[in-house]
């Protein structure tokens, strides 16, 4: 009974919290759903009748359509470019067959610059980019992208590649198996869970960057969503329904995927900071 | 690749055991080292080690545009004005520091909190756990959007709720003082880590052995004691890793002011990632040589500080290979 | 980060021939990105002061006009004639009010439980500036005025000394909402015509193109009974009548077009009265291009009258609120927006601590 009694005093401060953490959300999605005479005559009023359309409208009309083009292409290219080389390198770095001289303390200074501030190369990236003429472009973007989450892409699943046992290497190179078959037949296929873990944890990352895109990319057509959000707020603050019903375009696909796949998100988002 | 011939018994090598006999490698596999490395240490170098290499160079040159747009080389001259004239650099600095200092304070406690009272067998933990992770799934704009309504004086959740319970004379424009500015955003991005940070801990916490908490339950400590004297110490190397992750995270911090705030009111909430980005593209001026050396600046910073706070709240080597 | 200003050396390549340039980016003429539009433009069909506005030097000193000026907009002082008759205030016959009866005018208003100005400055950085520039240049008038953004005349002068005390003055009635941080520049227009929480709108002349359109876009209700005046007179001014007048997004050519010519020749066709009486018409903003307005076939006709009402003896001088930042150097603008936009009007400094910055920051010079 005393056992009951403290789960129900528990419950308390856990529906606070929760009530603190999914309130502001809950409102913007409801919010979504009404127009914005309707809002700012009630703030808080339920969304009834609830204006499917505005999504629609947001979709054609404001442009979300295109926000959420680049986006994607963004963020998939991005994911398969670091995925691709980021496993490569981290395999290279594991497997004792590949030592070389200074390949643990190039892998150190690869490692390090994670903690690297964005300003040390903002800049300058910037200047090299418009010299490449890769300024104002998804191309320039997504190679910025890639390079900003190889090093914690490396440095997770080189952890997990060092832990495939030597032995099944020896067994599969017996067979005669060549390095690049070695990796794409044989390790890579082993190392799938850690790499979807990275595989979400970079989509998110991707989806929702904005200081790069925003000093890389001033052409509207070429807009993330993070970017759009930022530029209907100053643009179109007014117009707040639609400014809702624009964040939950923005939110939803990533909040969907984790809903049904919360697992791997949670392992993906966390396994940088789990250590050991 | 050549066998080289050794000089004990040498039958097919495969079926020699690996420790019994020294051989001498056949040579590096530098072809596969080069495909696999090479295209990531060429993005590294490109897209990495050039741009820091170049931001040095940047910040001990200005560019002279009536000279048509010409670099000339000024020393220590930009380092000097930052460090002794620039009000709004140690402004932002000042900010910057507090936010990386005072936000893991606030959120691991509360993450802590939040975990131990999860793992306390709360009905539907794995809901709570759910819902209190995803607002680090938001980015900074969608976020900032949202609490720029939340924070609104007139219809903003927080006053309203204030209002609702009497409090109304504690309703403020939050974000109009300095002084309550930039607790209004470090609040946010409690919101934003603290169910992030806690579904760390949770993990951790689980990954106790549970022989630990039996012995401890065997040893009389139970409830609150064990809590404290077992499982808060085996979190340590945890708890320290998301506190350096969240101060490097909250120095760096640039997307969730500059949707909010931009920096206002009068600077309160200015971050020295925000000034480095106005200093360079809204200051007209096309120089890029100043606000470099404040990046070059920041950068030994907070490199410094991770690396000192890693060596000395870790007990064990940090960096694991 | 604004949009569509990479102020970049590699520009260039990103321009279209023709495009839409305002005055936030200075640097395209400097850096030569412009194409010199002093030959092939009808210029007869343009304002004097439109073309004077983009005639300055370009690359390398030597002076030119880079751009068509399309955008036209002044500063004014829009206001609710209905909450004025329930305040009983009287509007004076030259629409302006003196120093002392707009103070009065400024307390009526708060007493009555509403803002004076409703402003919002949440999203721009000059949005509380209008007064204060308006009373800067009703005391000192225009060349003083702009020395004192040129950092060519000291904020600790006198008369700007008084003006700031003044204007300290009204904030402390509680000239500004208390939401004045939080309110973006669309939502004080809101503010201002449906919910009618505030007198006055001090708000650049383009608050037509916004106001002007169906409520349901954010457009003033169809009865909101608008009226304009004039800023106040400070005493012993010598900027009385002058009002601010700016250029604002305007036609530019890239000089590096491969179809100089025929680019020239598109931006060519702006420069007609037809066109600027089509743009007055749908936008009810104004234009530097010339108009016949006996021409303009619009509902908004009752607006161009009123406007032309108030400002029949008005001085434009060449300035707005928006683009005092070009006068400015950076150092001093950023400044100028947290002393005055931010410190001033939200109470948080009063206005000889404000000073002081702004002359720090001058003596600086950046």
């Amino acid at each position: 009974m005393r056992a009951r009694l403290t789960k129900a005093i528990l419950l308390v401060p856990v529906l606070a919290y929760t009530a603190f953490s999914a309130g502001p959300y809950l409102w913007t999605a409801m919010m979504s759903l009404r127009t914005t005479d309707e809002i700012y005559r009630s703030h808080y009023g339920l969304p009834i009748p609830a204006h499917w359309g505005k999504y629609y409208t947001a979709w054609t009309d404001f442009g979300y359509a295109t926000y959420f083009k680049n986006s994607a292409i963004v963020a998939v290219v991005s994911v398969l470019l670091v995925t691709l080389l980021g496993a490569m390198a981290a395999f290279a770095f594991a497997r004792r067959r590949y030592t070389f001289p200074m390949r643990e303390p190039l892998f150190l200074l690869i490692f390090l610059s994670l903690m690297f501030p964005p300003q040390i190369m903002l800049l300058s990236l910037f200047q090299i980019l418009v010299q490449y003429t890769l300024f104002n472009t998804l191309a320039g973007l997504i190679l910025v992208y890639v390079v900003t989450e190889l090093p914690l892409t490396i440095y997770l699943l080189r952890a997990f590649f060092a832990q495939i046992p030597q032995e099944l290497e020896e067994a599969a190179r017996i067979d005669g198996c060549s390095d690049w078959a070695m990796f794409w037949r044989v390790m890579f296929p082993m190392a799938l869970p850690a790499v979807a873990t990275t595989v979400i944890l970079n989509f998110i990352y991707f989806w929702n960057e904005f200081l790069y895109a925003v000093v890389f990319i001033t052409q509207q057509k070429i807009r993330t969503l993070p970017l759009a959000i930022q530029f209907l707020v100053s643009d179109q603050y007014q117009d707040i329904g639609m400014l809702a019903t624009g964040l939950m375009i923005a939110t939803l696909p990533v909040l969907l995927l984790y809903l049904f796949l919360s697992e791997w998100f949670v392992k993906g988002m966390t396994a940088g900071a789990i250590k050991g | 690749m050549s066998v080289e011939h050794v000089d004990t018994a040498q039958p097919l090598p495969r079926v020699l055991p690996r420790t019994a006999v020294r051989r001498r490698r056949p040579g590096r596999p530098w072809g596969a080292i080069a495909v696999f490395l090479g295209p990531t240490l060429l993005l590294y170098l490109a897209f990495t080690i050039y741009p820091v290499i170049v931001t040095f160079y940047n910040s001990v040159h200005t560019l002279r545009m009536d000279l048509g747009m010409v670099y000339e080389f000024v020393g220590v001259e930009h380092f000097r004005e930052i460090l002794t004239s620039d009000e709004v650099f140690w402004k932002a600095a000042r900010n910057s520091l507090t936010w990386g200092l005072v936000a893991p304070v606030l959120d691991i406690p509360l993450a802590l909190a939040l975990a131990l009272l999860l793992h306390g067998k709360v009905p539907f933990a794995k809901f709570f756990r759910t819902v209190w992770f995803t607002p680090v799934l938001m980015s900074y704009p969608v976020v900032g959007v949202i609490w720029l309504w939340v924070y609104n004086y007139d219809w903003g959740m927080v006053n309203l709720v204030l209002r609702a319970i009497g409090l109304g004379q504690y309703a403020e424009a939050w974000l109009a003082s300095p002084t309550t500015a930039l607790p209004a955003l470090i609040l946010v991005t409690t919101w934003m880590f603290a169910g992030f940070n806690m579904v760390v801990l949770l993990a951790a916490i689980h990954a106790i052995p549970q022989d630990y908490l039996e012995a401890a339950r065997v040893d009389g400590a139970r409830g609150w004691r064990r809590t404290r004297h077992i499982i808060i110490p085996l979190l340590r190397p945890t708890i320290v890793n998301l506190a350096i992750l969240d101060f490097i995270g909250k120095m760096k911090q640039f997307a969730l002011v500059w949707v909010m705030t931009r920096g206002g009111p009068m600077w309160g909430t200015e971050t020295v990632a925000t000034y480095v980005v106005k200093r360079a593209f809204e200051w007209k001026t096309l120089d890029l040589g100043y606000p470099s050396a404040i990046a070059v600046l920041w950068f030994i910073l907070i490199f410094g500080l991770s690396c000192a706070f890693t060596r000395l709240l870790q007990r064990r080597e940090a960096l694991e290979f | 980060m604004s949009p569509g200003s990479p102020g970049s050396p590699g520009a260039p390549r990103a321009f279209p021939d023709v495009f839409y340039y305002d005055n936030d980016v200075p640097e395209f003429m400097a850096a030569g990105w412009l194409a010199d539009l002093s030959t092939g433009i009808r210029w007869e069909n343009i304002e004097p002061y439109g073309k004077a506005f983009w005639t300055r030097p370009g690359p390398g000193g030597k002076v030119g006009t880079w751009a068509i000026p399309v955008e036209a907009a002044s500063d004014e002082l829009y206001y609710s004639k209905k909450l004025f008759r329930e305040l009983g205030i009287t509007v004076p016959a030259n629409y302006a009010f003196t120093q002392e009866a707009f103070k009065d005018v400024v307390a009526r208003c708060t007493k009555a439980g509403h803002a004076a100005f409703a402003t919002g400055a949440a999203d721009r950085e000059w949005a509380a500036m209008y007064i204060p520039d308006a009373l800067l240049l009703s005391k000192l008038g225009y060349d003083d005025s702009r020395k004192l953004y040129r950092g060519e005349l000291s904020w600790k002068d006198p008369r700007v000394v008084e003006v700031f005390r003044y204007y300290k003055e009204l904030v402390d009635l509680g000239a500004y909402a208390k939401t004045l941080t939080s309110m973006t520049l669309a939502e004080a227009h809101r503010y201002f015509h449906t919910e009618q929480k505030a007198c006055m709108f001090p708000v650049g002349s383009w608050y037509t193109g916004r106001a002007f359109v169906p409520t349901e876009k954010g457009g003033q209700p169809k009865d909101f009974e608008l009226g304009l005046l004039n800023y106040p007179l400070m005493k012993d001014g010598k900027g009385h009548g002058e009002k601010f007048l700016g250029v604002a997004g305007s036609l530019a050519v890239a000089a590096k077009s491969p179809n100089l010519p025929l680019a020239i020749e598109v931006a060519n066709a702006f420069a007609d009265v037809d066109v600027g009486n089509m743009w007055m018409a749908r936008t009810g903003i104004q234009t530097g291009i010339k108009t016949d307005p006996a021409r303009i076939d619009s509902p908004l006709k009752w607006y161009f009258d009123e406007f032309a009402k108030v400002n029949r003896s008005t001085k434009w001088v060449d300035l707005t609120a928006q683009s005092v930042k070009l006068l400015m150097k950076p150092g001093l603008w950023e400044t100028y927006v947290a002393t005055v936009n931010q410190g001033l009007a939200n109470k948080l400094i009063g206005p000889d601590e404000a000073l002081a910055k702004l002359e720090e920051a001058r003596l600086k010079g950046k």
